[in-house]
């Protein structure tokens, strides 16, 4: 199921989202163009993972959540709903070859792709962030995976209903991927920072009022999420860090021409590349204060919550308000 | 061969404190009451809120509840910690209710702190104290198995031990809501007295970085770090007195107060000035379990402070209780299908031995009867009541051996059953003589 890149309805896209015409974008043959054979393999692969992801992210929600509120044997059940998150990553990695090779592309070309990519990105930080290296867990995993869950769902039944661009040849450029991978797992490591501080004032406020009930007993220590939570961002920072890198190495590449008119350095006043610059350094930031300052407990989670809602805010206004050369799909 | 299983139990049920603590023996005295009572296969149980005696004599006649009693009350070891006991603070249990009473108090339902997990280790020692002295048999052996069984299944299938249950324990737990890792932290313990050595005692379970007992006596509180840090405990231990409190607040994480001082040990202008100097920003934690209380209240309105009294921890502990009391009917239906599944395999061993003497005493009256009138009778004659004897034996014992040999769920009173037959024919006075 080749695509072509070089179709009427692309160049079509292409004119209007002011791009160069995809006839003077050279395209070097890439790893993408496979063999009928294996293409109708993968395009079963494809479909059949599609309708499987939301099903076993489902059932994975439904065993944590069971292992959460019901304190009775939690470390053993933890063990086995850790094993299963382990399992769906990998059924994840395997829908990502596979719609790569069906689609000619990565996860990245449209929101409803990139919703799968943070579904897969947010359980993957979970799992690095809270599971390894002692794979002892807080079984607070039940927040994240509901969160994948309505991410891919929404992702499976949506996904092909909206036109690929698939004029746009930079999709295909490895730099670019790996450009919006790991801004995808960074905002992934953030949001998941997010959730264990928001975990974390909640019980703070609980143990403050005295009040000893569900919350109380089922949300581990506020120790624990203060050093997830840490380790969330602590991701986020490293991978928003190479998405810089990455973001900055597309601006001298070959594709530097789909900016349209905001070429050079003066790309970096764009909103978008302003805002992920200041939660990066938000998160830098505490990140630096933990060590230097030894900033812990309440403060702490609320320096990083500021960040999260900076980047929200920021996120918000700057699609709404603003316009911004990130405007590739 | 004797069926009869005995249990007499004193305990919170019936008898108050005072009795209670006079029948309490020691390890050494319940080895004493074994060897001076001897008889089958013996257990004793004694712990600050039961003394039991299970007892599988081996004369089946001796065997009555109140018998059982009057030689516990007897005995030597008894006489000597207590002179009179009213016989009503005690309960007996026979056949298989005595061991579903010992499957309730290993289980811990029994208990005065619904799910109390030490009663396991006390029911343990029990029976292995009953083996070191030479009177345990393959019934208690099978007993202990069973009873071990029960109580690891209420433990991994119930959630009758989930939470704390008693005031210094929930202390800790609540510490550990804001910090996991204790290893990391410095714990301050006020007071040397019981309930500050418990709550010590329940830190150290948990692993702690350091840990410094503060008490006005400094002996008393050396003697405590004495006596719950082993040697070769991971950890930093000290002493302080009070008057040095104030020099080691700025460092502390954890402070547990539980000292009977009239005023308050921790003031608010105290507690203000340690935070100013405190370094980290991570929370504190105070916990007042002292009446009347340790730590001014005021403090509690200081930012980054968690400070939580009795009346606080009395809240997660009546939780926690409830939670427990909730989950006794599945602790229940454990113990039933436990004890179903014993009296079942015991079966298989002892009705078999009850059904051979059954048969035995059966085939000795017939060949009695025919040998009294083997000179009355021609040969053919002899034949043919050997043979309808033999017939009629047989159709007479066949549902007796049936029946004793049932070995399904509604059989479940199958001791009383196989102890029946033996009084109704009289097969442990064959033993006796």
């Amino acid at each position: 199921m080749n695509k072509d890149y070089y179709s009427p309805n692309a160049r079509q896209n292409s004119r209007r989202n002011g791009l160069a015409n995809p006839k003077e974008v050279q395209v070097e043959p890439h790893v993408f163009d496979v063999p009928p054979v294996p293409g109708i393999l993968m395009d079963v692969l494809a479909t059949t993972l599609r309708v499987l992801l939301p099903v076993v992210y489902g059932g994975l929600t439904f065993y944590f959540a069971r292992t959460f509120f019901r304190s009775l044997n939690q470390a053993k059940r933890l063990q086995y709903a850790v094993s299963a998150a382990y399992a769906v990553l990998g059924l994840h990695v395997i829908y990502i070859g596979a719609y790569a090779a069906q689609n000619h592309h990565d996860l990245v070309a449209t929101v409803y792709e990139l919703f799968s990519l943070i579904a897969f990105t947010l359980l993957a930080v979970y799992v690095f962030a809270e599971l390894r290296p002692s794979r002892e867990t807080s079984g607070t995993g039940f927040f994240v995976t509901a969160i994948c869950f309505l991410l891919q769902l929404v992702s499976s039944l949506t996904i092909g209903g909206e036109p690929v661009p698939e004029t746009k040849a930079i999709l295909s450029d490895p730099v670019f991927n790996l450009h919006v991978t790991t801004s995808v797992f960074g905002y992934a490591a953030l949001m998941l920072a997010a959730i264990y501080g928001s975990l974390y004032l909640l019980l703070y406020r609980e143990i403050r009022r005295n009040q000893f009930g569900a919350i109380f007993e089922h949300i581990p220590s506020l120790d624990r999420l203060e050093r997830y939570g840490l380790r969330a961002t602590a991701f986020g920072f490293i991978f928003l860090t190479f998405a810089i890198i990455f973001g900055g190495m597309l601006l001298v590449g070959p594709y530097r021409a789909d900016y349209g008119p905001n070429t050079g350095w003066n790309l970096f006043l764009d909103p978008k590349v302003l805002t992920t610059l200041l939660v990066w350094l938000v998160f830098g930031v505490t990140l630096l204060v933990r060590k230097v300052v030894h900033l812990e407990g309440r403060r702490l989670v609320l320096f990083w919550m500021s960040g999260f809602a900076l980047t929200v805010i920021s996120m918000t206004v700057v699609n709404w308000v603003g316009t911004s050369f990130h405007s590739f799909l | 061969m004797p069926q009869q299983f005995i249990a007499i139990s004193i305990s919170h049920h019936r008898a108050p404190v005072e009795i209670r603590e006079r029948l309490q023996l020691s390890e050494q005295e319940a080895r004493a009451l074994l060897e001076e009572l001897r008889n089958g296969e013996m257990v004793v149980l004694s712990t600050c809120n039961r003394t039991e005696l299970y007892v599988r004599p081996a004369v089946a006649t001796q065997a009555e509840g109140a018998q059982l009693i009057e030689q516990l009350l007897s005995s030597g070891v008894v006489r000597s910690k207590t002179t009179e006991v009213d016989r009503s603070f005690f309960e007996t249990y026979s056949s298989t209710d005595a061991i579903r009473h010992l499957f309730a108090v290993i289980s811990g339902i029994d208990s005065q702190i619904i799910g109390d997990q030490q009663i396991f280790a006390q029911v343990k020692d029990a029976f292995r104290i009953s083996a070191e002295a030479g009177v345990s048999g393959g019934f208690v052996k099978k007993l202990s198995q069973a009873a071990s069984r029960v109580a690891k299944r209420v433990i991994t299938e119930t959630g009758l031990n989930e939470g704390a249950a008693t005031i210094s324990y929930a202390a800790v737990e609540f510490a550990r809501k804001i910090y996991d890792d204790l290893r990391l932290r410095h714990i301050v313990v006020i007071g040397a007295g019981e309930t500050g050595e418990l709550a010590a005692k329940h830190f150290l379970e948990r692993e702690v970085g350091h840990l410094t007992i503060a008490n006005r006596s400094l002996e008393h509180a050396r003697a405590l770090l004495e006596r719950i840090v082993p040697s070769g405990t991971k950890g930093s231990f000290d002493i302080i007195g009070l008057a040095t409190l104030e020099d080691v607040l700025p460092d502390c994480d954890i402070i547990l107060s539980a000292t009977s001082a009239p005023d308050y040990v921790l003031t608010e202008p105290v507690m203000k000035a340690a935070l100013q100097k405190r370094q980290s920003s991570s929370p504190v934690v105070m916990i007042d379990i002292a009446v009347p209380r340790d730590i001014d209240p005021a403090i509690a309105t200081l930012p980054n402070v968690f400070l939580k009294d009795i009346d606080d921890l009395r809240t997660i502990i009546d939780r926690n209780a409830e939670r427990r009391r909730q989950e006794i009917p599945k602790a229940e239906a454990i113990i039933d299908e436990e004890l179903s599944q014993f009296l079942e395999s015991l079966s298989r061993q002892e009705a078999a031995p009850t059904i051979k003497e059954l048969r035995d005493k059966f085939e000795a009256v017939r060949r009695e009867e025919l040998e009294r009138h083997r000179g009355k009778l021609d040969e053919r004659t002899q034949a043919l009541f050997d043979d309808m004897s033999r017939r009629m034996m047989n159709r007479l014992l066949h549902h007796p051996t049936i029946s004793l040999k049932e070995t399904n769920s509604e059989a479940a009173d199958y001791l009383a059953r196989i102890e029946v037959t033996r009084k109704l024919f009289g097969l442990d006075k064959d033993t006796e003589q």
